[in-house]
């Protein structure tokens, strides 16, 4: 199959994702599918573009300027938590940590599905870009997922009485951070070869069909999570939305800012672990290794 | 087996999974027409839990207090985002030590490397190698 047939069918899957997600915007799915098709998209662009500059930076001014939204988001963000949002009546204040630990989750969400495209196309191109996507996408998740699952248990702490218990939703999450831990270690263990690669590859993307199994957990099986933005029951007072949106679009800005840092810092370890091969081709190492 | 074979097995394969994935995705927002007894039951489970975040002004008598631990969880998000940020920085020189290194030993042995390198791109040769060998 020819690169060109492949991207096509690619972009034709990423495409219904994202319109199936579109046509079912109102429910549970529209709100999982449209930003995995959106982020899709957007790592497809990514890794279509050529070789990053051997060097590490310049930084690119796109990228300059998601960071510069991404810090002035943080402060509007942090001011609609503690200025402008009431205190919830229940809880109390320990509320406000709900304008951080659902969009870390949705985040959360965003990085692992960039993982699993990433580690999908990997395995059927072989193409290191789409494994530097995986790799920075697994790492970016990881840092989410344990944001959720600590301020989770902090919140729990004053809502239930408890800091942890084995809700299903809670276990679903814990198995998924294990998951991309497992990725992250296997990568992580000196310089990858091909068959690391191609088995981390596969974890990432059975990573992926467990993402579903969390997102539904909290309606198929019974737990004490609760469900607060559902079409089910539940919602917020008026006054709380905006903190929570603007939460949900630092978080998508923040997670994209990471995943495409830490790819460009991936593209150059290859890079790195492409010249040692050559030096190592030309007897150069030995020579070094000699002298010093 | 020979490769396009294997190649076209493992493209079935994969667009099996995300069709059984995007699928169970559908089916599951649809649920709501296909079996009203399936989706009862599990509204039940989701509004038993349901909650509605309510405002009050004033200050309120707290049995736990949510104060150390909204520092705390803020302060976790804060620690972990900057602790990457920093992570991130430090992979950053590295690899930029490295490369420098490298290509500046490559350049001494090879005058015309920076050049060819620049132009083909060592490291797409090396794994367009590695994807063959595979």
């Amino acid at each position: 199959m020819s690169v060109r047939l492949a991207s096509a069918l690619l972009w034709i899957a990423l495409g219904a994702i994202f319109a199936i997600g579109m046509v079912s915007m109102a429910g549970h799915a529209g709100r999982f599918v449209v930003p995995v098709g959106f982020f899709g998209l957007g790592a497809f662009l990514l890794t279509r573009k050529n070789d990053p500059p051997l060097r590490v930076g310049p930084v690119p001014v796109p990228h300059t300027i998601l960071g510069a939204i991404t810090i002035v988001l943080s402060v509007a963000s942090l001011y609609t938590i503690f200025v402008m949002a009431p205190v919830e009546l229940q809880m109390g204040i320990v509320q406000k940590i709900f304008y951080f630990h659902v969009p870390s989750a949705y985040a959360m969400y965003v990085a692992f599905v960039t993982s699993a495209v990433g580690s999908a196309v990997y395995l059927w191109r072989r193409d290191e870009r789409w494994d530097a996507l995986a790799v920075s996408g697994a790492e970016v998740g990881l840092i989410f997922v344990m944001i959720v699952l600590i301020t989770g248990p902090l919140w729990a702490r004053k809502a239930w009485g408890t800091y942890w218990t084995w809700d299903p939703r809670l276990t679903t999450t814990l198995l998924a951070g294990m998951i991309y831990v497992a990725f992250n270690v296997l990568r992580g263990l000196g310089q990858a070869g091909e068959a690391e690669k191609r088995f981390a590859s596969a974890l990432g993307f059975l990573g992926l069909l467990l993402l579903p199994v969390i997102h539904y957990s909290v309606q198929r099986w019974r737990g004490q999570h609760p469900t607060v933005i559902t079409r089910a029951g539940g919602g917020i007072h008026p006054d709380m939305v905006p903190a929570l949106v603007i939460g949900f679009v630092l978080f998508t800005a923040l997670v994209a800012l990471l995943i495409w840092s830490r790819y460009r810092i991936e593209r150059v370890k290859q890079r790195v672990i492409a010249l040692e091969l050559e030096a190592a081709e030309s007897g150069l190492l030995e020579e070094e290794g000699a002298s010093s | 087996m020979n490769a396009p074979l294997r190649r076209l097995l493992a493209s079935l394969a994969l667009a099996g999974l995300f069709a059984l994935s995007s699928a169970s995705l559908v089916v599951s927002a649809q649920a709501d027409d296909v079996d009203p007894d399936a989706v009862e039951d599990r509204d039940d489970a989701a509004t038993s839990r349901s909650a509605t975040f309510q405002a009050v002004s004033g200050a309120q008598q707290e049995d736990v207090p949510g104060g150390p631990l909204l520092v705390a969880a803020y302060g976790t998000v804060l620690a972990l985002v900057l602790g990457y940020v920093v992570y991130l920085g430090s992979l950053t020189s590295g690899a930029s030590r490295d490369l420098d290194r490298l290509e500046k030993a490559l350049e001494a042995r090879k005058p015309d490397f920076r050049k060819s390198a620049r132009g083909d791109g060592a490291s797409e040769a090396v794994s367009k190698e590695s994807a063959k060998d595979a």
